[in-house]
């Protein structure tokens, strides 16, 4: 069983410095919570770049590696990358070190580095053909499929029930690379082999001898048109893989063409949105600008309503003073020089008694207006205005535009990178020849059948003429045709054997896929189970019996997921499955179901996700006990995350 | 690959051989799969050592 201890990237995708992630030894799930653009695909990568050198993209197409370097780095003129990766395989510590090292001082393709890869085994080094066996044992790159996926990987599994798929042959041929099946399979090849070559030599021993001489060369000859059928067979049937690879091929490069509508449509859209921004942000500066120019008011408001305040008091002041002045002077002279009246009686004793008893504490009348009076007025010509407010508004819109700029022109950057193999000419021909490649597979197929019953009376005329030649055996001939019986015997034990095993394998697959579906769905009181095809499709089983044909994206991924952990569980290689995003088609109750079910599924499960797929609290109610251990992808900057422990 | 997953091929086997032709050597069987787990990459070698077993199995009946 293999087992990840720890891992360590330096360079790669997102992590600049070196960033360690321990996985524990006790079995349950590891979850690495990230945003999108953290560096999720980038650690599934780091795993995969470790064990095979490569790295995939969209559609499962090789990265370049002079794409993998972290860009922040990478515009401080520091390029390459390492990934070391820890892992226990059947009793031993292995450390795997792989390097992507330059080779030149400004790298523009991978031709300009050099890749290095180390493998420890306890305290020694393992030479580099030992590594690459040691390696090919521990894990298969052909079977990799199964234990390192995305939501993409998983949807490719509807193709295992699609009769001639050539994808669902490959995961076919896949599943049965990783249950053990070769074995047997190349035994019956290598059997049926000797034993042709064994009936070929006991003709010609027959030949040898004058009693059997014409039935001899009568099986010789019949031996060598069987071959001849045999060999056309084999050739024809070469030939149809390689039409059957060109149309996968074609069928990729019209899924990819699709693929790059999408993209070069995304493109587009982010690059009028960068647009947008550019002209957002100029706009807003402006404002903002325009707002500085009044920001001023805002400062001054409060000290000039202060001044305001003061010079009204003392302007009111100066007012009563003068009002007071009035009136003494209106008792005094028995008149009021305002309105020109005389000032006697009861007016007179009234005026009187508002004033201070002190005389001098009445200033006499002064004319003009006074400093409080103008200060007053000059205060009054400030226009109040508080837009601190929207200066922050502006502010933050600001930084948000710039931010969002930043973004596009990174995502816009990856996006053109995945264009540039486009061709809309290349499309219109693949268009032709995929037409051509079906009609040519057709014709090959109809021969190989026409070369297949040829090949089958030529046997049945072999059989005939050995049956008749036993009758003559003498000791030699004897031991040639007991050798050519062992072998082809054996040959049919192997036969029979490769049918019986993936017969009981299929059937331990289905019943282990089905208790995993059923343990996920929500519609357990409806389905019965799965049911698997030769190929090992998995279609839905209803409980009335009946398959059911039609399903959703979101049920297809749960099958796809009880696949996996069924294979797992029955597979002689098991490992960890690592899981990157994968809830993206589900509901929140089948994705509860999903982590619910992890455990079972492997024994050590790493799940990469992003919490609007699956918060922290959800997680650890969900898995309790089994949830081992949570790790955060911190962004620092949109070309740098760090890797921290959720404790 | 473990052993006890040999063991279930094995197992298989041998179970045809009896069904379908009891009088073959079950230890010149357990020898080709031996053959073709050890040698997963490696069809000359694999074949060559099946034609070992091969001839052991004659001369336990005789035939050299």
């Amino acid at each position: 069983m293999l087992r990840l201890k720890r891992l360590e990237v330096e360079g790669f995708g997102p992590f600049a410095e070196p960033q360690v992630l321990e996985f524990p030894d006790a079995p349950g799930v590891t979850v690495v919570y990230g945003e999108n653009m953290r560096g999720k695909t980038s650690l599934l990568n780091a795993i995969r770049y470790a064990f095979f050198g490569t790295v995939l993209g969209r559609g499962s197409r090789v990265r370049r590696l002079h794409t993998i370097s972290n860009r922040d780095l990478a515009s401080e003129g520091q390029f390459g990358f390492s990934v070391s990766l820890t892992f226990d395989y059947d009793g031993h510590e292995y450390e795997l070190v792989r390097e992507c090292k330059p080779t030149v001082k400004s790298p523009s393709n991978d031709e300009d580095y050099t890749q290095t890869a180390m493998l420890r085994r306890g305290t020694s080094t393992l030479g580099p053909q030992e590594r690459e066996r040691a390696l090919q044992q521990i894990f298969p790159k052909e079977v990799s499929r199964f234990f390192l996926f995305d939501g993409e990987l998983l949807q490719e599994y509807e193709e295992l029930l699609i009769n001639e798929s050539e994808a669902g042959h490959r995961i076919s041929e896949a599943i049965e690379r990783i249950l053990g099946v070769p074995i047997l399979k190349r035994g019956r090849t290598h059997l049926t082999q000797l034993s042709e070559e064994a009936d070929k030599h006991a003709a010609k021993e027959a030949s040898k001898r004058q009693e059997t001489q014409a039935l001899g060369t009568a099986l010789q000859q019949a031996a060598e048109q069987k071959e001849a059928h045999q060999k056309e067979v084999a050739r024809l049937q070469q030939q149809l893989q390689e039409l059957n690879a060109q149309r996968t091929e074609v069928e990729q490069f019209l899924q990819s063409v699709q693929k790059y509508a999408s993209i070069l449509h995304e493109r587009d859209e982010a690059s009028a949105r960068l647009d947008q921004a550019a002209k957002d942000e100029k706009l807003c500066r402006g404002e903002l600008q325009k707002a500085m120019g009044e920001a001023w008011r805002s400062l001054l408001r409060e000290p000039v309503r202060a001044a305001r305040n003061a010079a009204q008091d003392e302007a009111q002041k100066e007012l009563n003073a003068f009002l007071m002045s009035l009136r003494a002077k209106a008792v005094e002279d028995g008149h009021c020089g305002t309105c020109d009246q005389a000032v006697d009686g009861p007016v007179l004793a009234r005026l009187r008694a508002s004033l201070p008893e002190e005389p001098d504490a009445v200033a006499a009348p002064t004319g003009g207006v006074s400093a409080a009076m103008s200060r007053l007025a000059d205060l009054n010509k400030f226009t109040e205005a508080d837009n601190v407010g929207e200066v922050r508004l502006l502010w933050k819109r600001l930084r948000d535009l710039e931010l969002e700029q930043v973004t596009l022109r990174d995502r816009i950057t990856d996006l053109n990178a995945a264009l540039a193999d486009s061709d809309p000419e290349t499309l219109r021909r693949s268009k032709a020849s995929y037409a051509e490649v079906l009609e040519k597979i057709s014709v090959v197929k109809r021969a190989i059948d026409d070369e297949g019953k040829k090949g089958e009376e030529k046997d049945q005329n072999i059989q005939r003429l050995k049956k008749k030649l036993e009758s003559f055996g003498t000791s030699d001939l004897r031991a040639s045709q007991l050798r050519a019986k062992i072998l082809r015997d054996a040959s049919e034990v192997f036969g029979a054997a490769v049918d019986r095993y993936k017969a009981g394998l299929r059937s331990r697959v289905e019943a282990t896929a089905s208790k995993l579906f059923l343990s996920m769905t929500t519609e357990k009181q409806d389905y019965s189970g799965l049911t698997i095809n030769e190929g090992y499709g998995l279609t839905i089983r209803h409980r009335d019996g009946r398959a059911e044909e039609a399903r959703s994206a979101g049920a297809e991924h749960v099958v796809a997921l009880a696949l996996m952990g069924a294979l797992q569980n029955n597979a002689p290689l098991r490992g960890p499955i690592v899981m990157d995003s994968p809830f993206g088609r589900l509901d929140e109750s089948h994705t509860d179901n999903v982590i619910q079910t992890l455990p079972e599924m492997a024994e050590q499960v790493v799940l990469l996700v992003y919490e609007a797929e699956v918060g922290k609290a959800k997680m650890r109610d969900v898995l309790r006990s089994r949830l081992v251990r949570e790790y955060q992808l911190e962004r620092i900057s949109a070309r740098r995350t760090n890797v921290r422990e959720v404790k | 690959m473990r052993t006890t997953d040999l063991q279930d091929l094995l197992k298989t086997v041998e179970l045809l051989r009896t069904e379908l032709h009891p009088d073959l050597d079950a230890g010149f069987l357990e020898a080709v799969v031996r053959a073709e787990e050890e040698n997963p990459e490696d069809d000359a070698e694999a074949v060559r050592v099946i034609q070992v077993a091969l001839k052991a199995a004659l001369a336990a009946k005789g035939v050299v």
